[in-house]
């Protein structure tokens, strides 16, 4: 009844060599790791929890990484959750406008948060001990403490010692040396 | 079918044999990763993190595969039913999308653009979007539905009139395995559904989907307007079909997608003057397209976009009708009405953030519509009404830039320049929108842009001696729409919204009576307010309540009254509660229909629809089930009838009851 039989079939078949070709040949396997940009925070944000320290006051039922609603993580924190760190449970926790940061342990603010909430965060923690941390541009200077920042396809990162140190924590020379720039040293 | 049947099956096998030795967990390997190692990670499909919602310059309304889950939605036409704004009308043959109190009859969706992962889907006949079981994705495939309201020509081009529909689809790693699900409902209806999804360590990510549906649907049917045939009962006339495969494989930068469906109608209600009760009248559509989709970060500030893609539209029906019109004897004939098309292009485009405060975007879109094919014959005696052709490019170039005035203010600009072969002038269509961030919790939007559609083969070409005449002449429709847009975010997660808005739709095609030829003479003035509130918590609880108020005047109808098929309110509220910690979910979904007027000048009296969805959300011993009720009231809610109809209402069904059962593995 069509007007061209069998024309969408053989197309269809067509599709799917590709696609079983591209199963076949992605079995290769590469020498540098590879990650897409979500997982990849998520491990940056955990590794700094591991290599950081808090007055001795703090968390001591458990850490908590927070992260607010400018990104959608779903599973990539689900895969931290949970976790030890220093016999410390780790709990992730997203935050809506509103809620009291005050409990963090690290806050992400990611780089789709906007200017003025960016600066409402950051109002409330100030001086306290959470380790503010955000892959926006110029986050040292807008009062932040760690930035993610990507350079050619790689996640690397800025310390301001300072702040961290003038809110009570503390950061492994691990981390200080790996750091792409260390202010307030 | 067969064939399609075959080609699923041996994919299937072939996935599964070669799936089984590449799992492993790309997440938690990376977890054990020492920073020292962690900063030599090359990020994969670069950074186009979601532009906040209220940075969009509109009012944007999104659902996710989380609610499809709380609210049982059967289809995309299902879910957008359940958006801000919109109403679906079905008149048993095909869905149709009304927007903000307008909708025209006899049209297919052709004011809207429907994009998967943000490739258009309109098809280069009807400029159709399908909704229904002719649309090509399952439900299960969808991450999110995002519906952008207002005229998007600026970045989007053509169609883009109303509003912008873009359905983005899960990835393999999503499923993880093979998941089997089996539905079977009311009225006979029937759905078996394999999907299989793997994410390898490479990075490699690879979806596949196959489903065949079938619904008998009510045995009989009552048209009281054709009473004197049959008593006026259509016997097993609802019947449809469909069958779908949709593949997707991502690897390194590269997305390959590829989708195909198959569905057949039968159509009950004697459209076009056709006979009633007649078996043999039918439609069939055939939907498929490949997207090769490049997408690449070229340095830190600039990102870079190539697509090319290829999509067919086919479809067929037959449409018996009595040859002496209704003076005996009957002569039955069969009349065949069918369209061959398909299309191919490409796609570039940049975005950059070299600028302090600037992310701008530019484009080109290029589009060679190879062939549309419209025939139209008696099958015996053969008599032929239509066998045109056409072919032609269509080619938008694009900039669009987001300037940050500062901390508070936000502007959004963007041009776009169209050629389109239907047309003989070049189309420019601006937006621009204003976004103030009056508080940290409070942002106001004003917003204007243009849009306009090019007339479709369909409206061009279409010659048929009884419903209508080609007409060679038509121009271009355009619309410009005014809004301002205001989002409050009091705390603890609530969203409040509120919008005001005032659209113009100019020069628009519709069919004249008489000539039966579609002229640009229609003028629509839209305004009305929408408000809604929204509080989503962690634990899937959702409570979403909106209403949209407007008035649609048509000025063409007894000098400026009120439009056909324009419900002046619209209430949508969905409640979804996670019991025993998610292990069960209930979904309500009431829906609000307010009156509407029909094209005799009667009223289409207001509806509540009231679903009630139970489903089991998460896998247990890697079971997942739902129980749908739809219309638990029962209601025989009216919708519109067109032009092509007799009826001037066609009566809905009533309660229907679904059940879905799904084993992962």
């Amino acid at each position: 009844m069509r007007l061209r039989d069998g024309c969408i079939p053989l197309i269809i078949r067509k599709t799917y060599t590709v696609l079983l070709v591209g199963i076949i040949s992605c079995n290769v396997s590469f020498a540098d790791p590879t990650s897409e940009i979500q997982s990849l925070t998520i491990a940056f944000l955990y590794n700094f929890m591991k290599l950081s320290e808090w007055p001795t006051d703090v968390g001591s039922d458990g850490l908590t990484l927070c992260v607010t609603e400018g990104r959608d993580f779903v599973e990539e924190l689900q895969s931290i959750q949970g976790k030890l760190i220093k016999n410390k449970t780790l709990r992730v926790k997203n935050l809506v406008l509103g809620d009291n940061p005050g409990d963090c342990q690290l806050l992400f603010l990611p780089s789709e948060e906007k200017p003025i909430r960016l600066r409402e965060w950051l109002k409330l923690i100030e001086y306290k001990p959470v380790l503010t941390v955000s892959d926006t541009p110029g986050f040292l200077d807008q009062g932040g403490m760690v930035n993610l920042v990507s350079e050619d396809n790689h996640l690397q990162f800025e310390v301001n010692l300072e702040l961290a140190k003038k809110a009570g924590i503390e950061m492994s020379s691990q981390m200080l040396k790996i750091a792409r720039e260390v202010r307030g040293k | 079918m067969f064939r399609l049947r075959y080609l699923q099956l041996s994919l299937f096998c072939g996935i599964l044999f070669f799936g089984q030795t590449l799992w492993a967990k790309e997440a938690d390997k990376l977890l054990d990763l020492p920073l020292d190692q962690l900063v030599n990670v090359e990020v994969v499909s670069a950074s186009r993190f979601k532009q906040k919602s209220s940075e969009a310059p509109s009012a944007v309304d999104v659902v996710t595969a989380e609610d499809i889950r709380s609210f049982g939605w059967r289809t995309l036409a299902d879910a957008l039913n359940a958006m801000r704004g919109l109403v679906v009308r079905n008149d048993r043959n095909y869905s149709y999308l009304g927007n903000r109190g307008f909708s025209r009859t006899g049209d297919y969706n052709s004011r809207v653009l429907f994009m998967i992962d943000g490739r258009r889907m309109n098809d280069a006949i009807y400029d159709q979007g399908a909704l229904g079981e002719d649309f090509p994705l399952e439900m299960n495939l969808i991450e999110r539905i995002e519906y952008i309201p207002g005229s998007g020509s600026s970045v989007y081009g053509a169609n883009a009139l109303l509003g912008v529909v873009n359905v983005i689809t899960k990835k393999g790693k999503d499923f993880n395995g093979v998941r089997i699900s089996g539905e079977a409902g009311s009225l006979d209806t029937y759905r078996g559904r394999l999907t299989y999804g793997k994410k390898w360590q490479n990075g490699a990510d690879l979806l596949i989907n196959g489903s065949q549906y079938f619904s008998h649907g009510a045995d009989k049917l009552f048209f009281p307007e054709f009473s004197s045939i049959n008593g006026g009962i259509a016997q097993d006339m609802d019947l449809e079909r469909s069958s779908r495969t949709f593949g997707k494989f991502s690897y390194g930068d590269f997305t390959l997608r590829g989708g195909i469906v198959d569905r057949y109608k039968r159509v009950p209600t004697a459209a076009f003057g056709t006979l009633f009760n007649d078996k043999d009248f039918y439609t069939v559509d055939q939907r498929a397209y490949v997207d090769l989709d490049y997408l690449t970060q070229v340095n830190n500030d600039l990102g870079m976009e190539v697509r090319a893609f290829h999509h067919w539209y086919d479809y067929h029906g037959i449409y018996p009708y009595d040859f002496n019109n209704g003076i005996p004897p009957l002569v039955r004939v069969e009349n065949f009405d069918a369209v061959d098309s398909r299309w191919w292009g490409g796609e570039f485009k940049l975005t950059g953030t070299q600028f302090k405060h600037h992310k701008w975007l530019t484009g080109l879109d290029v589009q060679y519509d190879q062939l549309q094919h419209l025939v139209n014959y008696d099958i015996k005696p053969f008599q032929s009404f239509l066998n045109s052709n056409r072919h032609g490019w269509r080619a938008g170039v694009y900039v669009q830039d987001e300037y940050r005035i500062t901390d508070h203010l936000l502007i959004n600009a963007g041009l776009r320049l169209d050629y389109h072969h239907m047309i003989n002038s070049l189309q420019l269509n601006p937006r621009v929108g204003l976004i103030w961030d009056i508080t940290p919790a409070f942002t106001a939007k004003l917003l204007y842009s243009s849009a306009f559609r090019a007339p479709n083969t369909n409206e061009r070409d279409y010659n048929s001696p009884r419903t209508n005449v080609s007409n060679p002449n038509n121009k271009e429709e355009l619309i410009k729409s005014y809004e301002v847009v205001t989002e409050w975010y009091p705390g603890k997660g609530l969203k409040l919204l509120g919008t005001l808005f005032y659209n113009d739709l100019s020069k628009v095609l519709v069919q004249d009576p008489v000539s039966l030829k579609f002229v640009n003479t229609g003028k629509f003035h839209t305004y009305g307010f929408e408000l809604g509130a929204e509080k989503r918590w962690g634990n899937n609880r959702l409570f979403k309540l909106t209403w949209t108020h407007n008035y649609t005047r048509d000025e063409n109808l007894n000098g400026g009254s009120w439009a056909p098929d324009s419900p002046k309110n619209l209430v949508k509220l969905h409640y979804a509660e996670p019991l025993f910690n998610d292990t069960l979910r209930l979904g309500f979904e009431e829906i609000f229909v307010d009156d509407r007027r029909t094209l005799a000048n009667n009223i289409a009296p207001s509806y509540h629809l009231f679903n009630i969805d139970l489903a089991i959300p998460k896998p247990i011993y890697g079971f997942q089930a739902s129980l749908g009720i739809y219309n638990v009231l029962d209601q025989r809610f009216k919708v519109l009838g067109g032009i092509e109809h007799v009826q001037d209402t066609l009566s809905m069904d009533g309660r229907t009851v679904r059940f879905r059962l799904e084993y992962s593995f």
